[in-house]
């Protein structure tokens, strides 16, 4: 420890603190009241031996433990992972199952049924007798069931894992706007990427896109008094829109952009431009509405949703 | 199709639901310038009669009990090449309706439509029109875009044809695109009848390709 010598007066004893595991030797000199020195003095071997938790096997022995320990714990944490990733995929496969399920219900058991009614209630082959009150009835069943059978053609639509992609909302979208706009005598043109990324979308994205969208064809429909709708898929890395255009008389941006101050005779298409925008906030969108009167409108629906890689390679 | 003297379009029926079956039959029936040939209740007895009764035009249902309506026309119209199959759908379900006329269907019929417009569309059917829909007509360009199978060039489309799939995809009408390419509303039906012909070849030599690689070399087709 010391190598140098240490004074320590008129003591007898001598204290050395902290002496690390070693092997001593320790020396001693004195000199009496004369001032002899006796210079050779005496010598005393020491050996401090270790605590056990100072000898490296013991260390060594921890260190080992500690690793062990630590690969241990992460190897446990990326297995439960893996675990409860298998987990959440098989949940999802029995959701998706469940989905199949009430779909197919759905489709083959309501849909066959409502497809005898539609029959069963056709008007009479010669001619309509739209006198009686039975044939107005007939009618009305017809009718009723026609639309129940549409109705239920969405919640298939939504409800069917198989369509959870964006090439499915284009097309059940595209189709949706021919066959609803076609009565109004509105020409429907559709501009939309015919190659589409693998883009998955939840059954709740298309159904709210789907609800707002129809709201926007609605109000084509009812109000616009337009002669043609533009309907155009526009992509790019972060997010999708859905393009609705008509060529109508337009109206004026306030009476839409202030929702809740609306009082004139299109109370009704404010409440339609009102559910557009709740839909699209549902599913973390939003809604933009352009117009002047007389120069058409434009509705812009917006979805964030980050398109795989592929989709921006030429 | 037999003489000139035998009136009405020959037509025969696949449906499983028996009540569904019986109105559409009997307004072929009871209609002029039809002759109701036969009435199946499924696929199989469908494919062991319909090659021998050749009716011009069947009606299939998609949804049957055991093998299904696409795969019966897939499995029939190489047999009878002149009849003309029509799909019936419920739900216009745009994948199962192109899968139908990939395997050689030539059009489909909600099954709830009224009777007079069903009967006319069965006799535009037999008159050599041929329905197409933007909808099919999108998945028609897709299928066409996607790799072609080896040695199928000259059953890829023309540029014509192409033209015309692609206006209607894009929801034009057959008599604007006959306006636009200044031809007749009758040769965009040449037009569409021959991209359906393409079409029902490119499935088939797909199907074939398919079978090919799965038994040359089943174990890069396994992994």
């Amino acid at each position: 420890m010391e190598s140098e010598w240490v004074e320590v007066g008129g003591q007898r004893s001598v204290t050395f603190n902290f002496l690390p595991p070693d092997n001593y030797t320790f020396h001693v000199i004195a000199c009496n009241n004369d001032g002899v020195w006796n210079d050779a003095g005496a010598t005393l071997a020491v050996t401090v031996l270790p605590h056990f938790w100072q000898t490296w096997t013991f260390r060594l022995l921890v260190g080992l433990l500690a690793t062990a320990a630590l690969v241990g714990s992460a190897l446990l944490f990326s297995r439960r992972r893996w675990q409860r990733k298998l987990e959440r995929l098989e949940q999802q496969r029995a959701i998706d199952q469940e989905r199949v399920r009430i779909a197919r219900d759905i489709h083959d058991d309501l849909g066959s049924n409502l497809t005898r009614i539609t029959l069963l209630s056709q008007p009479p082959r010669n001619g309509p007798d739209g006198s009686s009150q039975e044939a107005a009835n007939r009618l009305q069943i017809n009718q009723t069931a026609r639309e129940l059978t549409r109705a239920m053609d969405e919640i298939v639509w939504a409800v069917n894992p198989r369509h959870d992609t964006l090439n499915s909302l284009a097309l059940y979208l595209g189709k949706f706007a021919q066959d609803f706009l076609q009565p109004a005598d509105i020409r429907c043109r559709l501009d939309m990427p015919m190659q589409l990324p693998p883009l998955s979308l939840s059954g709740e994205v298309r159904h709210n896109l789907f609800l707002a969208f129809k709201e926007a064809l609605n109000n084509v429909a009812r109000h616009s008094r337009a002669t043609e709708a533009h309907i155009a898929l526009v992509l790019n890395a972060s997010q999708f829109i859905l393009v609705v255009e008509d060529n109508g008389q337009g109206f004026a941006p306030e009476q839409s952009a202030a929702l809740p101050a609306l009082q004139s005779d299109r109370v009704a298409g404010g409440n339609g431009l009102r559910n557009m925008s709740l839909r699209m906030e549902k599913i973390k969108g939003r809604c933009e509405i352009l117009s002047t009167p007389g120069a058409g409108a434009k509705v812009r629906l917006i979805v964030h949703a980050s398109l795989p890689q592929e989709a921006s390679r030429p | 199709m037999k003489n000139s003297s035998d009136p009405g379009i020959t037509v025969s029926l696949v449906e499983d639901d028996t009540q569904v079956r019986k109105i559409i039959a009997g307004w072929i029936r009871s209609s002029p310038g039809f002759r109701f040939l036969s009435e199946y209740s499924n696929a199989e007895d469908a494919l062991r009669h319909l090659p021998r009764e050749k009716p011009e035009v069947v009606m299939m249902d998609i949804n049957l009990p055991k093998m299904s309506g696409v795969e019966c026309v897939r499995q029939v119209k190489p047999l009878v090449p002149e009849t003309q199959f029509v799909m019936l759908t419920v739900y216009q379900d745009a994948e199962h309706i192109f899968d139908a006329l990939a395997a050689g269907a030539s059009g489909y019929l909600i099954k709830q439509t009224p009777c007079e417009e069903l009967l006319a569309a069965l006799r535009d059917l037999r008159a050599g029109g041929s329905p197409m829909t933007s909808n099919i007509a999108r998945m028609v360009v897709q299928s066409f875009q996607s790799a072609h199978p080896r040695g199928s060039e000259e059953n890829d489309l023309s540029l014509r044809e192409r033209q015309v799939v692609e206006y209607l995809a894009q929801g034009y009408l057959y008599k604007e695109i006959a306006g636009f390419l200044g031809i007749s509303v009758f040769t965009v039906n040449a037009h569409i009848r021959r991209i359906y012909e393409k079409l029902h070849v490119r499935s088939r030599s797909q199907a074939v390709a398919k079978y090919m690689q799965f038994h040359q070399n089943p174990v890069n087709a396994a992994s």
